[in-house]
């Protein structure tokens, strides 16, 4: 599969802060990524350089082989959906719809039609005054119109209750299934993504510490329970990520890179969440090589 | 057809779900041969899964013989699982129905009945093991 | 482009024509009237002539004084345009993240920011104008009457600068606007800084557009003391010793006030050595006036303009 977006070392800094630092991943095409990470950790700013609203102080981000903050033809293949779902509340829905007409090349405006008006949205009506989950169809039925192959969207749900979000969501997978696009979406909740996203990209404080297919990565990690010792050199563990230390007991969660058969530990598996959290847990920098003894924490 | 459900702290892969449920209804025989499965987009439409996910489990049920996709229709059953006929678990109801009335006469509850038949199903997998 | 530019303006615009139609027909009944009565009168005849034209002249002035009192109105009208057309053009798509939906479909930023600034910008010269030119027909007996369209805050209500206020104050407004990135304390902004400007240039800067003439002359009655048109910057009179005095005295000194012979006056002003020293710019330097004016503030916006372009070009995301 070739790589859809592609960041290489890319940064960005504002004054002496770095927004983001040094990011490399690929994102294979077909795919629905999570870009996962806390708040302030680099999403938007990554989001807003992958359709070219900032130009990277350092390294290079290219959608579909080419960098878009020189290249603006790419962004006829792009959809972007920015945070808060932003649109001209004094329009109506239609002249929403003819906005998307007029500024685009390509552009399939009864098909979005027809998709607001399955979704029960009246398109005489002024964005205004329409509920925030009708706002984010808007705003996805405006990115889709334009026929897209890479649709990147900014915290989509962080702002809608749980029956919009889902409401949003299944609009988003009936799109995904029917146009087979790859999707980008980022949230500070794993939660939100879970069940649509196959793909993830973990950012924290300014850096990718994590990217990849969602179900290797999960089952690339587990949940170690033993007796309490050092953690350096367990056969098969790649790395650990997170280690927590009762009075007898050693709690690990780590990378392994084949299966670990020493019968001193009991292996569970993880799931996405737990994966996720542990990643957040660590503190910034510190965590990718092992070396963990006993003193180090204590859980 | 059939309608998929998800549950989210099983802690079962969503595909697998999926999967495991199909072939429940095919041993139920409330899914028969030639009966249609959900299309990908009604299911990810109902359930807001990535379609991937729907498509993994087609695919897992295709490798069993279950299904099997028809170009441009869907996907159709083609097989039952390996197990009892579908009239197998009728009979087999009655008498657990039975049972059950017995052990509530016996003063059992629900939790103990649960934990009553999770021993006794370990036991006897213990000894047949052994 | 285009479309989407007049769909979201078209309000303002429909609210700064009506403005303007309804400035006009006050205008035009009113400035007919005045027009009429300035020929009517007599007034128009008797000042061409230079002739005394006391009576009719304060006739004119009495009935016209409530015209004469509403004229400062005129100085705030290019002021409004830069807060309400000005501030929110950039700042509001800003404040709601509009520009982000814009920017992402098929238009680059520039575009976007050309169509805008070009619908506004053109609207803005082309309503101003309108009004600076019917200001100019409407003030024009008020002026003849007394000859002060060189004055501080008259000459600011006609002419060319109307306009080039108005350019100035919506360059402004969309300059503070994509930097400070807020609609109000943009128009804050706006406020502030056109009140500045034109302090700074009315108050200071425009006195000394080309150096003034100064003349030196015994204050007699036949010697020019009006500079009529003119703007008089500084008067200073002097007697024979050196003193500093004024016309008033000088003339009390030689009896002019119990109708004495004007020859004699003259000759008893000469003879008392009173010299009286006018600093002013001449009527005919107005046009000039005008235009370096309206070059000045024309410059600044076309500054201001370019500074809000590289900034949404660059420092906006």
């Amino acid at each position: 599969m070739s790589a859809i977006l592609q960041a290489t070392a890319l940064g960005k800094r504002y004054g002496d802060e770095w927004a983001l630092r040094d990011c490399s991943f690929e994102l294979p095409a077909g795919r629905v990524a999570a870009l996962v990470g806390p708040n302030g950790a680099g999403k938007t700013t990554l989001l807003h350089l992958a359709v070219g609203l900032l130009a990277p102080t350092s390294g290079h981000i290219e959608l579909f082989g080419s960098p878009p903050r020189q290249d603006r033809a790419v962004l006829e293949r792009v959809g972007f959906v920015a945070q808060d779902t932003p649109l001209y509340h004094g329009f109506k829905v239609e002249e929403m719809l003819t906005l998307g007409r007029r500024l685009n090349r390509r552009w399939d405006g009864r098909w979005a039609e027809d998709r607001l008006r399955g979704l029960g949205i009246p398109l005489g009506k002024r964005v205004g005054a329409l509920s925030g989950g009708q706002r984010a169809q808007v705003a996805l039925a405006l990115a889709l119109a334009k026929r897209p192959e890479l649709l990147l969207l900014d915290e989509p749900v962080a702002s809608l209750d749980p029956l919009a979000r889902r409401e949003f969501l299944q609009a988003l997978m009936d799109a995904v299934a029917e146009t087979g696009i790859s999707v980008v979406l980022s949230s500070h909740l794993i939660a939100d993504l879970e069940r649509v996203c196959d793909f993830l990209v973990l950012l924290i404080a300014s850096e990718v510490r994590l990217s990849g297919d969602i179900e290797e990565l999960v089952a690339a990690h587990k949940v170690l329970i033993g007796p309490r010792r050092s953690t350096i050199g367990i056969p098969g563990v790649e790395a650990v990520v997170q280690a927590s230390h009762a009075e007898r007991q050693t709690t690990l969660l780590a990378r392994t890179s084949e299966p670990v058969y020493d019968p001193a530990w009991t292996v569970q598996d993880v799931d996405l969440e737990e994966l996720v959290l542990a990643y957040m847990g660590q503190p910034a920098l510190s965590a990718r090589p092992m070396p963990a003894g006993p003193a180090e924490a204590n859980g | 057809m059939i309608e998929f459900h998800l549950d989210t702290r099983s802690g079962v892969a969503p595909y697998l779900q999926i999967a495991r449920q199909v072939q429940q209804a095919l041993r139920m025989g409330t899914l028969q041969a030639d009966d249609q499965l959900p299309t990908v987009r009604e299911v990810v439409g109902k359930l807001a899964i990535n379609p991937n996910t729907v498509l993994k489990a087609y695919r897992e049920l295709e490798r069993e013989g279950l299904v099997a996709g028809r170009p441009g229709q869907g996907t159709f059953v083609v097989g039952t699982p390996a197990g009892p006929p579908p009239g197998a678990y009728t009979r087999l109801r009655g008498g657990l129905v039975r049972w059950l009335r017995d052990a509530h006469a016996a003063g059992l509850d629900d939790e103990s009945i649960v934990a009553f038949v999770t021993t006794t199903l370990r036991d006897s997998a213990e000894e047949s093991a052994a | 482009m285009t479309w989407l530019v007049w769909r979201q303006h078209r309000q303002q615009a429909l609210f700064g024509v009506t403005s303007l139609a309804l400035l006009a027909a006050f205008f035009l009944l009113t400035g007919a009237h005045m027009h009429s009565v300035l020929d009517s009168s007599g007034l128009a005849r008797c000042l061409a002539r230079h002739g005394n034209c006391g009576d009719i002249q304060s006739g004119f002035e009495q009935r016209f004084s409530v015209w004469r009192g509403i004229q400062p109105v005129f100085l705030v009208i290019p002021l409004l345009v830069g807060l309400f057309w000005g501030a929110p053009l950039i700042a509001r798509e800003l404040e709601q993240g509009t520009h982000r939906l814009v920017w992402t479909q098929g238009v680059g930023r520039l575009r976007w920011l050309s169509a805008k600034l070009g619908f506004v910008l053109g609207a803005t010269l082309l309503l101003a104008g309108a009004y600076a030119a019917l200001a100019t027909w409407w003030l024009a007996p008020l002026m003849t009457s007394t000859g002060d369209r060189f004055q501080p805050g008259i000459f600011d209500e006609q002419g060319l600068v109307p306009g080039a206020y108005a350019f100035f104050a919506v360059a402004l407004g969309v300059a503070a606007g994509a930097i400070v990135r807020r609609t109000l304390p943009a128009m804050a902004v706006t406020l502030v800084g056109f009140l500045t400007m034109r302090v700074a240039v009315g108050g200071f800067g425009r006195s000394h557009f080309v150096a003034p003439v100064k003349v030196a002359a015994p204050p007699t009655p036949s010697t020019d003391l009006n500079h009529m048109g003119g703007w008089l910057l500084s008067r200073q009179t002097v007697d024979g010793a050196g003193h500093r005095t004024s016309i008033e005295n000088a003339y009390l000194s030689c009896n002019a006030h119990v109708h004495a012979p004007v020859q004699t006056v003259v000759r008893c002003i000469h003879r008392m050595g009173f010299v009286n020293t006018d600093v002013f710019q001449p009527a005919n330097r107005f046009w000039l006036f005008q235009g370096i004016e309206t070059a000045l503030y024309g410059g600044v916006a076309l500054a201001l303009l370019a500074l809000a372009v590289y900034w949404v070009d660059r420092r906006v995301s």
